[in-house]
């Protein structure tokens, strides 16, 4: 299992090859839960979690009520087809929250994870620019 | 077991049951699922012992069979003996004897190969039970693999709910950011274009780029000097 602590510790002084910067914060609760933030990016933070099987890492773009009710239908099928294209990551829905997200082995290692959190971050940069026509 | 954990879900996605915060999976149907692993189980136990009981009532009566096959064959040489010295009412007595020993046959012959029937019957069940077994266990594992994506990505999302971030629309945090980069590009620019200001060309420079400062420390210049050095020594 990916031990979430060690990661938490790795991620917060790592210097990776692309420069990212991880901002890493525990976040209290009954599931070992963890936020990160990507180069400042505070206003996208993402987070992560694991299972047993793997480690997920979630950023979360808008709410249901943020899209032009009109156009709800077309931007899921523009989700759709974005998914395949879009490196590493996949949108999701929770409840009414619109995400990115990426799911890695939990026996991934830490230069994978800090590529996945860097790619995740920009992923949901670019998937709110594409996307905006249809928000409100 | 007759939805997949995937039908499971749509199904409770048509029927709206997904909001953030509620289970998609609820703990009553995983304890169900489990319960029927086990009687699975327990069913497959009984199953392989019946098979070793069948195998062994089967092997007996194998046994039995030969057993009394020679004994017809040690009764027909009696009756051949008693022939060759023209007993024939001992003959008949020991033909009497082989027809109840026949008699005895044809029955074991009939138990084995029920017993046979019971057993091709009883591994192929064994089989068909382990494969579904196999199935619901692989089955659950995903299911709890769900469960625990699904808590992992509750305590995100009430986090989430209850901190500052939702206080932002995505296209207001999208402005922000890009205007962030765009300022922390411009600094960059400006501090560069500043830095060339302040510091200014050093008078070496300007000698230099107008030749009255010729550089002779270069490749160039020391490869002239060999070439020359060359020249005079021809």
């Amino acid at each position: 299992m990916f031990d979430i602590n060690i990661v938490r510790k790795l991620l917060a002084k790592y210097d990776g090859d692309q420069g990212s910067s991880f901002d890493v914060q525990e976040i209290p609760g009954e599931t070992p839960t963890f936020s990160v933030v990507v180069d400042d990016r505070e206003e996208l933070p993402i987070y992560i979690s694991s299972t047993d099987e793997e480690v997920l890492c979630i950023c979360h773009l808008f709410d249901e009520d943020e899209v032009k009710s009109e156009s709800l239908a077309e931007m899921n099928k523009a989700m759709l087809s974005m998914n395949l294209p879009m490196p590493l990551s996949s949108f999701g829905l929770i409840g009414s929250q619109y995400v990115v997200f990426g799911a890695m082995s939990a026996r991934s290692d830490i230069d994978e994870l800090a590529h996945e959190l860097a790619t995740l971050s920009g992923n949901s940069i670019d998937a709110i620019e594409a996307l905006s026509d249809y928000l409100k | 077991m007759s939805q997949n954990i995937f039908q499971k879900l749509v199904t409770l996605v048509k029927g709206g049951a997904t909001q953030a915060g509620e289970a998609i999976i609820d703990a009553n149907a995983i304890t169900i699922f489990e319960q029927e692993i086990k009687d699975g189980q327990s069913n497959l136990d009984k199953a392989k012992k019946d098979l070793t009981l069948v195998m062994a009532k089967s092997m007996e009566a194998g046994r039995k069979i030969s057993s009394l096959n020679e004994d017809i064959a040690r009764h027909e040489g009696y009756v051949e003996k008693a022939l060759n010295k023209n007993d024939e009412s001992l003959a008949l007595e020991i033909a009497g004897k082989i027809t109840e020993f026949e008699a005895d046959l044809q029955i074991q012959q009939g138990a084995k190969d029920q017993y046979d029937t019971h057993i091709k019957r009883l591994k192929s069940q064994i089989k068909d039970t382990q494969q579904g077994l196999d199935k619901m266990t692989r089955e659950l594992t995903m299911v709890k693999t769900t469960e625990s994506v699904q808590k992992a990505s509750q305590a995100i999302s009430s986090n989430y709910a209850s901190s500052g971030s939702k206080a932002l629309s995505a296209k207001e945090s999208l402005n922000r950011i890009k205007a962030r980069q765009q300022e922390t590009e411009d600094r960059l620019v400006a501090g560069e274009a500043l830095r060339t200001e302040f510091e200014g060309e050093s008078l070496e420079d300007k000698l230099r780029a107008n030749g009255i400062i010729e550089d002779n420390s270069g490749a160039s210049s020391v490869l002239d000097r060999i070439k020359a050095k060359q020249n005079q020594s021809k």
